[in-house]
């Protein structure tokens, strides 16, 4: 999250850091009271608030889910809304305005820090509200007399991953320096768990309903509930693309295609196995309400930026196509629908996104991002697939299953290695001629064949500006707006063919609380080309040895491998419970 | 004085993460004095409490 990232200037290092940190601790010695009162008080059957609670949020949802599946999943569903408006709102400052003020000053860190707590405490809830009862079909022991739901425990497992996050990116701080982007491992770990705490929702709703022994109050409930909470899937998944959506990405465009494709292959397939016949189209329908709903509240009501929003529905029609021929064979649904999503699904969004992202695909990603999308899709498709059937008792052997797990895990892993490897060219400049009204022609010292992208890009300072350039030679361009050049504004040429990537800066603020010096736009000069994250990411630190970067790396690229393994862990324990129970009720696929 | 980059994410931390780590050790507490109490009641020969209470509930 590029505001979470962001860290504050020009404050010394003295009473204003210590009152936050008061402020800090009252906060968490609130939340530790409160958590731990009302664990206590249901528990004991001395204070049952959350008891009462529950059963409230079971008679709303038509009893068809007791008070322990029914407060957790309506608590977390709150809250990730909440987490997500904040995400969004905080970007778009970060991008509009650099680094904050203090730890505190920033209105949307709120929103995220309630949102990100708030899924954890919805795990915590579904975890102490079962009373003496075993709830569900696979519940897990705590004591001799309290046992707890699997779905709970992964929700606070991947609330506990994401609040994780804060302490660990501290520390990346202090040893990296500041990494001005989303794709910060630690930064990951944030949005990450938020949005991985659905497959604990899916697991804990399965249990639920196992448990309620066959008490659907209606399939028009059953339905919207299961869709919504995939839908949720797909909004958790594609929260990684927010550089792309804000025109601001720091890694190669065909990054995009491959999450979007992923996303949509392990979301809509999913939901059309799970939730039934128009399982996919609802999904996709909730995605684009509640995804959009966040978009027209950040922009317009807000006042900040708008982020673009993913359509994902011709992938959501493609699912429910294959699945009049495919349905009954799970898996090959599951491939057949992947493929269809890298093909068709990207043929659409690259319509899609001529007209709503700020920088649309170009023919120059085709191929490459083609082959991005298929790897993506057909992994989420397999992955969808074995999570709706995992849900539904119906898992494929251990000996069918794992391999295919690993080897998902291992093609998603070497994409993202590919859409991560970009070049620097050495001998290429960039000639500008800047007018006094901040238009400029630009020469660049060779051409570049078919560009991705070549444009001026401005932020941090009171906006953003994107100028996708005007092409007026082989390798001259001119602006066809004036570029921001004063004040906080950092201003850059960006260019982006196949694998290069790269930028000149045209205009950099001093920054004291860096050291970094002002780089002035004069009426005319010549520059090399260099690295993005050189000008994007100025406050990292240069001399850490690359080792410490990996070691660091490591770290949190095991705390992820827990993560996905124990979410794989509870999803397979439920399926083998549910299978074994004959009383578990079977959803209709 | 030397301007310095305040570490927002430290505050955060002591505000959220240190709550939930609180709860959870809290809860690993409670599972250590309960596989002690099971210990202690199989030593002593005393019928070990169990979740049968639970068991009939569930059915």
């Amino acid at each position: 999250m590029v505001g979470l990232i962001a860290e504050e200037v020009t404050k010394p290092a003295g009473g204003a850091a210590l009152d936050q940190v008061f402020i800090a601790s009252g906060a968490a010695l609130v939340l530790t009271l409160v958590l731990l009162v009302l664990g206590w008080g249901q528990r004991s059957g001395r204070l049952p608030l959350l008891g009462r609670a529950a059963e409230t949020a079971r008679r709303i949802g038509g009893d068809s889910l007791p008070g322990w599946a029914a407060l957790p999943s309506a608590t977390a569903l709150v809250s990730l809304v909440t987490a997500l408006l904040g995400m969004y709102w905080d970007i778009s400052l970060h991008i509009t305005h650099g680094r904050d003020e203090g730890p505190l000053a920033n209105i949307a860190h709120y929103p995220i820090l309630i949102g990100l707590f708030g899924i954890f405490a919805a795990g915590m809830i579904g975890l102490v509200l079962p009373v003496k009862e075993k709830p569900g079909p696979a519940p897990i022991k705590i004591t001799r007399t309290w046992y707890a739901p699997a779905g709970a425990i992964l929700v606070t497992g991947a609330g506990f991953y994401a609040l994780l996050g804060f302490p660990l990116d501290d520390v990346w701080h202090r040893i990296f320096g500041q990494d001005v982007t989303l794709w910060g491992p630690t930064h990951l770990m944030l949005i990450g768990g938020a949005g991985l705490s659905l497959v604990g929702l899916m697991v804990l709703e399965r249990e639920g309903r196992a448990a309620a022994g066959g008490a659907e109050a209606s399939r028009v409930v059953a339905f919207v509930r299961r869709g919504a909470v995939c839908g949720g899937l797909l909004i958790g998944l594609s929260v990684f693309q927010a550089e792309f959506d804000f025109g601001v990405p720091q890694f190669r465009l065909v990054n995009q295609p491959f999450m979007i494709a992923l996303a949509a292959g392990c979301a809509l397939v999913a939901a059309r196995l799970w939730v039934g016949r128009g399982g996919a189209v609802f999904a996709a329908l909730f995605y684009f309400l509640i995804r959009g709903g966040v978009s027209i509240a950040v922009g317009p009501v807000i006042g900040e930026l708008t982020p673009s929003v993913p359509m994902y529905l011709a992938e959501a029609l493609c699912v429910e196509v294959v699945a009049l021929l495919l349905i009954h064979r799970p898996l090959v649904f599951g491939l057949a629908s992947g493929a269809t999503i890298g093909t068709a699904g990207f043929a659409a969004e690259y319509a899609w996104t001529q007209v709503a992202f700020p920088l649309p695909w170009d023919q120059d990603i085709i191929i490459e991002g083609v082959a991005m999308a298929l790897a993506g899709g057909l992994t989420g498709g397999v992955l969808g697939a074995m999570l709706a059937l995992g849900i539904e008792g119906r898992m494929p052997k251990p000996t069918v299953a794992r391999p295919l797990f690993a080897a998902s895990l291992l093609v998603i892993a070497g994409a993202v290695a590919n859409g991560l490897v970009f070049s620097v060219p050495k001998d290429m400049s960039a000639t500008f001629a800047v007018s006094p009204d901040g238009n400029a022609t630009i020469e660049l010292s060779r051409p570049v064949s078919s560009a991705a992208w070549v444009d001026v890009t401005g932020w941090q300072g009171g906006g953003l500006h994107i100028d996708r350039l005007e092409k007026t030679g082989p390798a001259t361009y001119r602006t066809t707006e004036p570029m921001p050049l004063t004040g906080d504004w950092k201003t850059l040429l960006r260019v982006h063919d196949g694998r290069t990537l790269t930028a000149v800066p045209i205009y950099l603020p001093k920054d004291a609380a860096i050291g970094a010096e002002e780089l002035a736009a004069t009426p005319s000069f010549t520059r090399p080309f260099q690295g993005e994250k050189q000008i994007l990411q100025r406050e990292l630190k240069e001399d850490v040895p690359g080792w410490v970067w990996a070691a660091a790396s490591l770290i949190v690229l095991a705390c992820t491998l827990i993560l996905i393994l124990a979410l794989a862990w509870g999803v397979g324990r439920t399926s083998r419970a549910v299978a074994e129970r004959p009383e578990a009720v079977r959803s209709r696929v | 004085m030397t301007p310095v980059l305040a570490h927002h994410a430290a505050i955060e931390a002591i505000a959220l993460f240190i709550p939930a780590l609180a709860i959870i050790g809290v809860i690993a507490g409670a599972v250590i004095l309960d596989r002690r109490r099971a210990a202690d009641d199989e030593e002593e020969g005393a019928e070990p409490e169990t979740g049968q209470a639970a068991d009939r509930q569930q059915g």
